[in-house]
């Protein structure tokens, strides 16, 4: 593995890239379909295919990002550490034939949305057929394993290299500086712990769901919901600090300085671990039964996460630039904003966390409002920015520093959120296929948000043409 | 100030300001100083973060901790109004709801409230998970539980303002989830009008 | 002898809830939140006791007897008794009155309950002042009837009001009373109300929390160590996964990578990508 030899791309990396930059235009294109729905644009369709494009368009997106910032993270790990490939591929197979069924579910307009809340994969008001949901929680099954599996083997890679305490930087903690471990190290253990535990979550909800496929009872409600946003609130956070992975590893590349590992970087991510498995409870502040000690130490872990990502990622990515002579391209420059998202999307996130704000916010606008900060202006730009480094260095091709696109992108993603916030301002529920009388206005606000998408296409296609493409080119020999 | 108003200044606000550092540190790349530790600089503004976000947090949180909406308020309210949620409709009723045949049966009750006096709303469903939001004649989203299968949620406010409040539906709850409504009316108990 | 008590007992309990059965006993949910009527109580020692004042202050256990019954009254006051011997001893104020109903019954007719309650500081005995009674007893839907029993006997409900800030916040039928429903409903009483219930279905496996309807109190359920069990489940996996990987790890020696640090100073082979 030491020898890999990359002057082209390693296949696993370059697969996953291709299925990045394929699959997020598409979803996204879902995303576009649903606001041109909102925007009363599409009357002849069934509202069935709006909520049908919202689960696809949310659990593929999110399962895309959570895989392909996985993915990018082990490519950047595969640098220290010796991965069965066998492993990786058989995870990405596996994640494969979940998407597939996923992708069939749509067809049959299945549309719990993308947390389908316990028990509405069941009572489908006669819109998919009985066996949807079977298919579903197959799929569910298919894809957690898959990811269980990709999890453990990269904690079995690390720990062949590392000893436990190492990865997770106790020395450093300890104030030794030896032995020297990247930063992407630390970063993967603990989104592998956090993974594996959410998906430890996700085993024990799926018991519940085929529970009651197999004998017709209930379940607790409360208890799968908690259970479903224990996994789910912890994958859509790894998506993101997988991406911070990369971008410890990627981005001193261009600043030409090392981003060692600290302690104070140490201390926020074993602090993150702590507090991403607690912040969940924010999802069920609307759950009256849940207890109310339940409900503070939800906000308190909520506004927790907040300190570890500014004090020592946003901080750490500006001071990394500071009057220095960075080489500004696609790549660094999606890192840099991608790391900007992710703070103006956090501050909304610690607003919303706040339970007297999340009464009046809570599945309003509000809620994509901050996601997609995060997701599509965050995590997303990273991704690019990670594939645009990852294929240029295979192919030494000299990105450009493509300051229109980017521009078009960064205008366009915080256009379009910026209508979900003035939405959420406004009272406009999220998750509506047509805005009844009281929140009319909800319309308006997403024809205006179409226009920024505009943009948005705009930028991601001259993306693709720039380095999207390259990746799909016959490989090149190495010299 | 309302809630919604004053979140989004506060959000609006810090986002300026985030973009704005962003930006100020990358247009500061057009200038490098080579030799000078830069990195350390900035490095020192950690710990004034550090303590600025720990008391800006703990001061929200302290503020913010004393409001939640779980009937903590020690007023006893002054009726009680039932509500029934099921795929795709609500029943509000001033008689206890205990099974789901009642939603068919008890129908069309027309509720009248009076103007700041202390309502508790007990929410249950009667199939999936679905919300219960209310929203004020203008529009505004002014207190919402969830109406979960199995659990009764008590939704305790006061409505000051006199009119008619929508109810819509805030958990997605299938293919109508857009088109739950329902209505009461908040009249003055003075003029005994409701505009 | 044990047994016969038993039948006995148990004979009376039949006679007394067929009697009760042809009235209609107060109802828990219409009367939620009502206010009760301006009404005073001349107890047994002489005092007057305005009511709906009292019970703005603090919460107020209350119940209706008479002082020539020979059926529920004593067996509930009692369980009332035993059920409120905890006030005894709290720093929190609350009050029990107990007034009779009946209009021909006077403070010092009462005042052999005054005399077997005597231990009770917060046990207030008495009559309600005319006409007040007729709009508390209509208020709080408390019908009784002239018994078939006996010429000067009643049939009536055995209930317990719970009032707080003026308003009654629990109806609690039946002459078995508990302390966990009275010390809930006396929290309730002063405003601290659970913010929501499960609906009891023992059909659920796991639930977060349970309910009991009779106390109106919420207990944790096994479901919460459902919910805490990925915290093990996890952990204990990653543990295993790290401790077997270790132990096949022929070299654990922590040199260091096994690729070389990223090359920085060299801004085009610093990913280490390209060091080929
Ligand atoms: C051009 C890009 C995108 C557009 C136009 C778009 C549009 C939308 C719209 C209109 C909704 C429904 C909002 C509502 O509740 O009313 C939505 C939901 C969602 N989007 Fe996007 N989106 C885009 C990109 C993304 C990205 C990049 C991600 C994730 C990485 C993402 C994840 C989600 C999720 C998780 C939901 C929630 C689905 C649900 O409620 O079940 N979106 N998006
Ligand atoms: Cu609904
Ligand atoms: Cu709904």
């Amino acid at each position: 593995m030491a020898s890999t030899s990359i002057s082209s791309l390693p296949l696993f990396a370059r697969l996953w890239s291709a299925l990045f930059v394929i699959l997020f235009p598409v979803l996204g294109l879902l995303g576009v379909f649903m606001r041109l729905f909102q925007s009363e644009m599409l009357p002849d369709i069934e509202p069935s295919w709006f909520y049908a494009a919202m689960t696809l368009h949310g659990l593929g997106l999110v399962g895309l990002v959570y895989a392909t910032s996985f993915a990018l993270l082990i490519t950047r790990l595969s640098q220290y550490v010796a991965f069965r490939p066998s492993m990786l591929y058989v995870s990405t197979g596996l994640t494969g034939i979940g998407v597939i069924l996923l992708v069939v579910l749509f067809l049959v307009r299945f549309g719990p949305g993308w947390y389908f809340l316990y028990p509405l994969p069941f009572k489908s008001a006669g819109v998919w057929p009985e066996w949807a949901p079977h298919v579903f929680l197959v799929a569910l099954t298919v894809l957690g394993v898959a990811w269980l599996l990709w999890k453990l083997e990269t904690l079995r890679a690390m720990a062949k290299s590392f000893k436990f305490s190492t990865m997770l930087g106790w020395h450093v903690l300890a104030g030794k500086a030896e032995p020297s471990v990247p930063p992407a190290v630390l970063v993967a253990t603990i989104c592998c712990i956090a993974g594996i535990i959410a998906l430890s979550a996700a085993v024990v909800m799926l018991v519940f769901f085929y529970y009651t496929l197999l004998t017709g009872n209930a379940a607790d409600a409360l208890l799968v919901k908690n259970l479903t946003f224990f996994f789910g609130h912890v994958l859509i956070n790894l998506a993101m600090y997988q991406g911070i992975g990369v971008l410890y590893d990627v981005f001193p590349t261009y600043t030409r300085h090392q981003w060692p590992m600290t302690k104070p970087m140490a201390i926020a991510w074993n602090l993150v671990l702590l507090l991403v498995l607690f912040a969940y409870f924010h999802h069920l502040y609307m759950d009256f039964a849940q207890p109310v000690a339940v409900q503070i130490i939800g906000q308190a872990a909520s506004y927790g996460t907040a300190i570890p990502a500014a004090v020592v990622t946003i901080l750490g990515t500006l001071a990394h630039v500071y009057r220095r002579r960075v080489e500004w391209n696609w790549s660094s420059l999606l890192l840099f904003f991608g790391t900007m998202g992710w703070a103006v999307g956090g501050t909304a996130a610690v607003i919303d966390s706040t339970v007297a704000a999340n009464f009046r916010f809570h599945n309003t606008l509000w809620v994509p409002a901050h996601f997609h900060t995060y997701l599509l202006a965050g995590i997303v730009l990273i991704i690019l920015g990670g594939i645009a480094h990852f294929v240029s260095r295979a192919r030494e091709y000299t990105l450009r520093p493509a300051r229109l696109p980017i521009s078009l992108l960064l205008i366009g993603a915080y256009g379009f959120v910026t209508m979900f916030y003035i939405g959420g301002l406004t009272s406009v529920p999220r998750r509506y296929a047509i805005y009844p009388i009281e929140v009319a206005h909800g319309s308006t606000l997403a024809q205006v948000a179409l226009v920024f998408v505009a943009l948005i296409m705009v930028g991601v296609a001259v993306y693709l043409w720039d380095v999207g493409r390259l990746l799909f080119l016959p490989s090149k020999r190495s010299s | 100030m309302q809630t919604q108003i004053l979140a989004f200044i506060v959000w609006g606000t810090l986002a300026l300001a985030v973009v704005g550092t962003y930006f100020f540190f990358l247009l500061s790349t057009r200038q490098p100083l080579e030799g000078e530790d830069y990195y350390r600089a900035v490095g020192k503004l950690r710990k004034p973060l550090l303590i600025a976000m720990l008391i800006v947090l703990s001061l929200t949180f302290g503020f913010t901790i004393g409001s939640l909406p779980y009937a903590t308020s020690r007023d006893l309210p002054d009726r009680v109004i039932y509500v029934g949620v099921k795929q795709f409709s609500f029943l509000l009723s001033s008689q206890p709801l205990v099974s789901e045949v009642q939603m068919d049966t008890l129908g069309g009750e027309l509720i009248e409230i009076p103007a700041n006096s202390r309502v508790e709303f007990r929410v249950r469903s009667f199939d999936v998970n679905h919300g219960f939001g209310i929203f004020a004649p203008s529009g505004e989203l002014v207190a919402q539980t969830q109406a979960m299968p199995g659990y009764v949620n008590r939704l305790i406010v006061t409505l000051p303002k006199e009119g008619t409040y929508s109810v819509l539906c805030l958990e997605y709850c299938g293919i109508a989830h857009h088109g739950m409504r329902a209505s009461f009316n908040v009249f003055s108990p003075v003029t005994g009008s409701t505009q | 002898m044990g047994r016969w008590a038993t039948a006995v007992f148990a004979f009376q309990a039949l006679v007394i809830a067929q009697a009760a059965n042809s009235l209609i006993p107060p109802s828990e949910s219409s009367l939620l939140y009502e206010r009760i009527p301006p009404c005073r109580i001349s107890t047994v020692q002489g005092d007057t006791i305005f009511v709906e004042r009292l019970s703005a202050q603090q919460p107020v256990v209350l119940t209706f007897v008479f002082a020539r019954c020979v059926g529920a009254c004593s067996p509930m006051l009692a369980s009332l008794a035993a059920a409120t011997e905890w006030l005894e001893e709290s720093s929190s104020p609350a009050s029990v009155i107990v007034a009779s109903f009946d209009s021909s019954d006077t403070p010092s007719s009462l005042s052999w309950m005054a005399d077997a309650y005597r231990d009770r500081r917060r046990w207030i005995i008495g009559t309600v002042v005319e006409p007040e009674r007729r709009s508390l007893l209509r208020t709080l839907q408390f019908n009784y009837m002239l018994s078939t029993s006996g010429p000067t006997l009643f049939d009536h409900p055995s209930v317990v009001y719970v009032i707080g800030q003026g308003k009654v916040v629990r109806v609690i039928l039946g002459y078995v009373l508990t302390q966990k429903a009275l010390k809930a409903a006396i929290e309730q009483a002063r405003g601290e109300l659970i913010p929501a219930y499960p609906l009891p279905d023992p059909r659920i496996p796991f639930r977060c929390v349970e309910y009991d309807p009779q106390s109106q109190t919420v207990e944790y359920g096994w479901g919460i160590v459902v919910l805490g069990s990925p915290l093990v489940i996890g952990s204990l996996i990653c543990f295993i996964v790290v401790l077997l990987s270790s132990m096949h790890s022929s070299t654990h020696s922590e040199t260091s990578y096994v690729r070389r640090p990223p090359d920085l100073s060299n801004p085009h082979a610093c990913s280490g990508e390209s060091q080929s």
